[in-house]
């Protein structure tokens, strides 16, 4: 698939719509336990979609690797650190167990689906 | 001497272009002072001291509203009536610092709301209005995808379409668009995180 035409940015938007979902419903909950089985489905969908996306990235022939990755590693630390921020948060008040594994996953998933969305977007335009 | 001519009329062409393209994407002057920003918002919420807790939150999230309206109904429309060549001046000026500013604000904003939230006992679903809290959840997630998904990459690749020698003129018109597209569901958010964040500190 020529890279004008790959829906990576798109996937990965909803891929973190997704993520941000899960959040916002786990966060409604806290700090009492959230229902698990809708937050799996939210995490389940949002990592089946990113895990797509990366399948079809890495088909992607006429893509500027050398930008992606120059903007994707400074993108993935900055996000990370947001990511990381929000983690302490969560960890500071006392979420234990597995609502924290799946905010944890959760937060991962934001931090690489923004990171593809800005390297992506701009390989595409300078690919 | 008329071959000299030719070359001092080309450079002048081409000087401009240059000139253009010598900024730095994301302006490294201001990372120690975003560090800087972080490492304090940790050190308050860890303290719990309430005030720094709040300062932190009103302060983040009063810039991050107020800048987000007057970009979107103030400067946007001004920019959308400049000339191409002084639209990419204001943008290679301006865009690199929202894109440090933006973020650490928000991140200000949310982690020192949650705390608040968390003081107050606001985030209890006991909390008659907690369904108040929620709907700001909803409002900043929202605004979190179009910012994310929709309007920093559009800033980011802007910034490195205007590095290029001869930036295309008809990219940065496309990408710049998202930003008018997307200005009247941005207002509407900070407009409903404003009426939410009111009610919520007087009921």
């Amino acid at each position: 698939m020529k890279v004008e035409k790959a829906p990576c940015d798109v996937l990965a938007t909803i891929s973190l719509a997704i993520s941000i979902i899960g959040g916002i419903y786990l966060s409604a909950y806290l700090p009492k336990m959230a229902p698990l089985l809708p937050a799996y489905v939210i995490l389940g969908f949002s990592l089946a979609i990113s895990l797509m996306n990366i399948v079809l990235l890495i088909s992607l022939k006429d893509i500027s690797w050398k930008i992606f990755f120059q903007v994707g590693r400074w993108a993935i630390v900055a996000e990370l650190v947001i990511a990381s921020i929000l983690e302490f948060v969560f960890i500071y008040d006392g979420t234990r167990g597995v609502m924290l594994i799946i905010m944890s996953f959760l937060l991962f998933l934001f931090a690489l689906n923004v990171a593809t969305i800005l390297s992506f977007t701009v390989a595409k335009y300078q690919s | 001497m008329a071959s000299d001519t030719t070359i001092d009329m080309d450079l002048e062409e081409i000087k401009p272009s240059i000139e253009l393209s010598k900024f730095s994407i994301v302006p490294l002057k201001g990372i120690p002072i975003v560090a800087a920003v972080l490492v304090l918002l940790i050190i308050s919420i860890a303290s719990n001291s309430l005030w720094a807790i709040d300062f932190f939150h009103v302060v983040a999230g009063g810039l991050w509203t107020g800048i987000d309206l007057f970009v979107g109904f103030v400067i946007g429309p001004i920019l959308g009536r400049l000339s191409i060549p002084s639209r990419m001046e204001f943008s290679k000026k301006f865009m690199p610092k929202m894109l440090l500013l933006m973020p650490t604000l928000v991140v200000c904003t949310l982690a020192a709301g949650w705390q608040l939230a968390r003081h107050l006992g606001f985030i209890l679903t006991s909390y008659p209005h907690h369904n108040l809290i929620v709907a700001s959840f909803i409002v900043v997630g929202v605004m979190a995808v179009i910012a994310l998904g929709i309007l920093e990459p559009a800033n980011l690749t802007v910034l490195f379409e205007l590095k290029r020698p001869e930036p295309r003129g008809e990219v940065i018109g496309k990408l710049m668009k998202r930003f008018i597209y997307t200005a009247g569901i941005t207002g509407a958010m900070q407009v409903a995180t404003l009426i939410l964040m009111t009610r919520i500190a007087t009921t």
